[in-house]
């Protein structure tokens, strides 16, 4: 099967020197198993887009990546550390920014910066300087002094996402860093991330607008029931024959469909239509590939 | 209208009956304290009664004659006093241990077999036990009569009647009324009320005459009236000593005030400590906690820095806390001052890993805030914070061993109302043994905090 021949072909590739390299990885949380036998390698440098549905294992994933938790069985290792024995050197070199507004509510936005730019080791001047750049790539000189509660929800995202990166990372990993933000807010945070990654910071970045991904990430990773379905580049992914099975049937067409044969087969039909090439879009993969049915929230795995 | 309201009453009773919590509240809570302060005030659950409630009383029978031993096991007999016969009986009463201690003097039997008045039995009383050593006095009453009544008969109608001042006429219409086989004080007080009727009647011309009884009720005369209340222990050979420890200032000893203070300082410090510690379940919904946990330098001291602050908050409530007794109530505390901030230290460190244990034990802040009300209340009735232990039943009292509450308020009330140091003295015990179970106990709860954190917080 295509799928897996590509999820094979990116275990190997798995060498020495990669930032993330992950082999066999099982989770489960009593009987509901959250992570199943996945297997995945990110580059130096790269960006990985991670999606999924609710409940794919995606954030369960990051967790074990991030020392969060613990893998029940398989191979991690990250930056060449293992998550759940090298904890305490791991997080000095990765960032991690939650899904959650994880933010002291009660404290201004540069003492939230302090606290946890201290907790990752910095000290001294080099603190206030961090400081400084993460009021200023957030866009909050201005309101330094303001309590986090009186933020906006976009004021909250920038800020949680330069929390992450005060301690400049070599690693990050971004959980639907731009969800429920206004558009220039979104704008503002992705202009933020393709900074840090024209910087060379590897990227692991889940999310559910796949626009996101489109534009952001070098490769794409598509989980489902806590295994990978497919995984490349987008035009790798578009050439995936479950893809084009999915699509095939329909009006839309992958790239390399015979145009003439599709337009006879829709005037056999009694539609005399104009038929043209189109590249399916992430979404419209990511439907192929894990369906439309719609997924039970109250099924998702707990975080 | 009625509509609209009637539909909002539906939205508002379906939320209410899915909030665990606030059913908790409605339903168990009230039930569960209930039961506890009905079984500790005596009510016996399913009409249970109150058999196990007595009053301990510590014996110390320096006469050692097979008159003082029949004392011993009459005392023994009185259904609501629980005997215990021991030695140094004025320093156990002096360091709170017991309630009251009656001493039966050397010659006491000795002057009983000749027909002479016995020497007075001593009773000490903790005055910081007030209703024990009432109770303890009344029950003594019946038991002391009975067994001195033969030696003592005239000097009891000696002092009755001078206290009455009643006419030489009639005192021989009060003895026949009080000596005889009166067993209780009440029979006694009726029997004075009948005599002094009798002598009103007879119209005993000769003054002075004795003012009628129902003057004395109707409160004219209290004082007279309670100086025969006071007497009594004395008609019946009983001498009381009242054993209020003295104070460096000079100034009276308050129990009321000693024990209130204790009882805040252990009980509002638990709500306090254990809403604090819940900031940790806070943290966790809100995904702070993971924050903290994915920076280099947190790890355990994500626990560590909760149990420190906890206990300077609680360091800071108790000072303050003092700092007013001191200054509006008078409260001692600045009598022992280093053995009262060792106290505070260990109590604020055990409130704090019991707060933290509350808040590691729990999946959600609402969880714990109604497990930990009702745990508090209950610690709190039966470690003695409400009232005084030893008018609890007696499993009671052994229950109340359990809680941190009962170390705690005998370590404060140790030191603010006996004036006890950490260390003993060889007059004064100390508050040293609380102090051991209190910071053992802490050190307990926060391993097991620990081991909770570990196990439900870092691993999910």
């Amino acid at each position: 099967m295509q799928v897996e021949s590509k999820q094979h072909r990116a275990s190997e590739a798995g060498t020495a020197g990669n930032a993330i390299e992950v082999r066999g990885l099982e989770k489960a949380f009593g009987d509901v198993a959250a992570v199943r036998g996945l297997d995945l390698v990110v580059r130096p440098g790269e960006s990985l887009g991670l999606l999924g549905p609710n409940g794919a294992g995606k954030t369960t994933t990051l967790r074990i990546l991030s020392t969060l938790l613990k893998a029940d069985a398989g191979r991690v290792s990250v930056l060449g550390l293992d998550p759940a024995r090298d904890g305490a050197a791991l997080r000095k070199r990765i960032g991690v920014v939650p899904q959650d507004i994880a933010l002291y509510q009660g404290l201004r936005a540069e003492e939230n910066l302090a606290f946890f730019g201290e907790l990752s080791g910095l000290r001294g001047a080099r603190l206030r300087e961090r400081v400084e750049w993460g009021l200023e790539a957030a866009g909050l000189t201005e309101r330094r002094r303001s309590l986090v509660s009186e933020f906006s929800g976009g004021m909250k995202r920038r800020l949680n996402l330069v929390a992450a990166l005060l301690h400049e990372p070599e690693l990050v990993f971004l959980d639907e860093p731009t969800a429920g933000v206004d558009p220039q807010s979104r704008n503002h945070l992705f202009e933020q991330v393709e900074a840090i990654h024209r910087g060379g910071t590897t990227l692991v970045y889940t999310t559910h607008a796949m626009g996101e991904v489109e534009r952001l990430c070098d490769r794409i990773m598509i989980m489902d029931r806590g295994r990978c379905l497919a995984e490349g580049s987008l035009e790798v992914l578009r050439d995936l024959e479950e893809v084009r099975a999915g699509l095939g049937s329909g009006l839309q067409l992958t790239p390399d469909a015979d145009l003439e044969r599709a337009a006879a087969i829709l005037r056999e039909h009694g539609v005399d239509a104009e038929v043209r090439g189109a590249s399916a879009d992430l979404e419209t993969i990511f439907l192929a590939l894990t369906g439309r049915a719609l997924r039970d929230e109250s099924q998702e795995i707990p975080s | 209208m009625i509509q609209t309201a009637l539909t909002l009453l539906r939205k508002d009773l379906r939320l209410f009956v899915r909030d665990r919590t606030a059913l908790f509240f409605l339903l168990v809570l009230p039930i569960g304290l209930g039961a506890v302060m009905g079984t500790a005030m005596g009510g016996g659950m399913m009409g249970g009664g109150t058999k196990s409630r007595k009053i301990a009383i510590a014996i110390e029978d320096l006469d050692r004659t097979p008159r003082s031993q029949e004392l011993v096991e009459a005392v023994s007999r009185v259904a609501a006093l629980r005997v215990e016969v021991m030695s140094d009986v004025r320093r156990l009463v002096a360091d709170g241990d017991r309630a009251g201690g009656l001493v039966i003097p050397e010659g006491y039997g000795a002057a009983l077999a000749a027909g002479d008045a016995p020497p007075d039995l001593v009773l000490y009383r903790d005055p910081a036990k007030q209703i024990a050593s009432q109770v303890m006095v009344f029950q003594l009453s019946p038991v002391l009569f009975q067994q001195t009544a033969e030696g003592l008969g005239s000097r009891m109608m000696g002092r009755v009647t001078d206290l009455m001042n009643l006419p030489e006429a009639s005192r021989g219409a009060i003895t026949r009324e009080l000596v005889g086989s009166y067993l209780r004080v009440e029979d006694i007080m009726e029997g004075v009320e009948a005599a002094a009727a009798e002598a009103a009647t007879e119209g005993a011309a000769s003054a002075p005459v004795a003012p009628p009884v129902d003057d004395l009720e109707a409160g004219e005369s209290e004082e007279e009236e309670t100086d025969i209340m006071e007497a009594l222990p004395g008609l019946m050979g009983l001498q009381i000593e009242d054993l209020s420890p003295p104070r460096a200032d000079g100034l009276p000893r308050s129990a009321g005030a000693s024990h209130a203070f204790s009882a805040m300082a252990v009980m509002m410090l638990l709500f306090n400590l254990v809403a604090f510690a819940g900031t940790l379940l806070e943290e966790r919904a809100e995904g702070t906690l993971d924050r903290l946990r994915l920076t280099p330098q947190a790890g355990r001291a994500v626990l560590l820095g909760k149990v420190m602050v906890t206990m300077l908050l609680a360091i800071v409530q108790l000072a303050l806390l003092f700092t007013f007794g001191a200054l509006a109530f008078k409260v001692p505390v600045m009598e022992h001052l280093p053995a009262l901030a060792a106290a505070s230290f260990i109590w604020a460190f055990a409130a704090s890993a019991l707060g933290l244990l509350f808040a590691t034990a729990c999946r959600t802040r609402k969880q714990m805030e109604g497990l930990s009300t009702l745990v508090i209340l209950v610690m709190s009735a039966v470690g003695g914070a409400w009232f005084p232990r030893e008018i609890l039943p007696e499993w009671f009292q052994t229950a109340g061993l359990v809680t941190p509450v009962a170390w705690a308020m005998d370590a404060f009330h140790g030191i603010l109302w006996y004036g006890k140091g950490v260390l003993g003295t060889p007059e004064l015990g100390g508050v040293m043994v609380p102090l051991l179970v209190l910071g053992s106990g802490g050190a307990v709860m926060l391993a097991v905090a620990f081991r909770l954190y570990q196990r439900s917080f870092e691993s999910s």
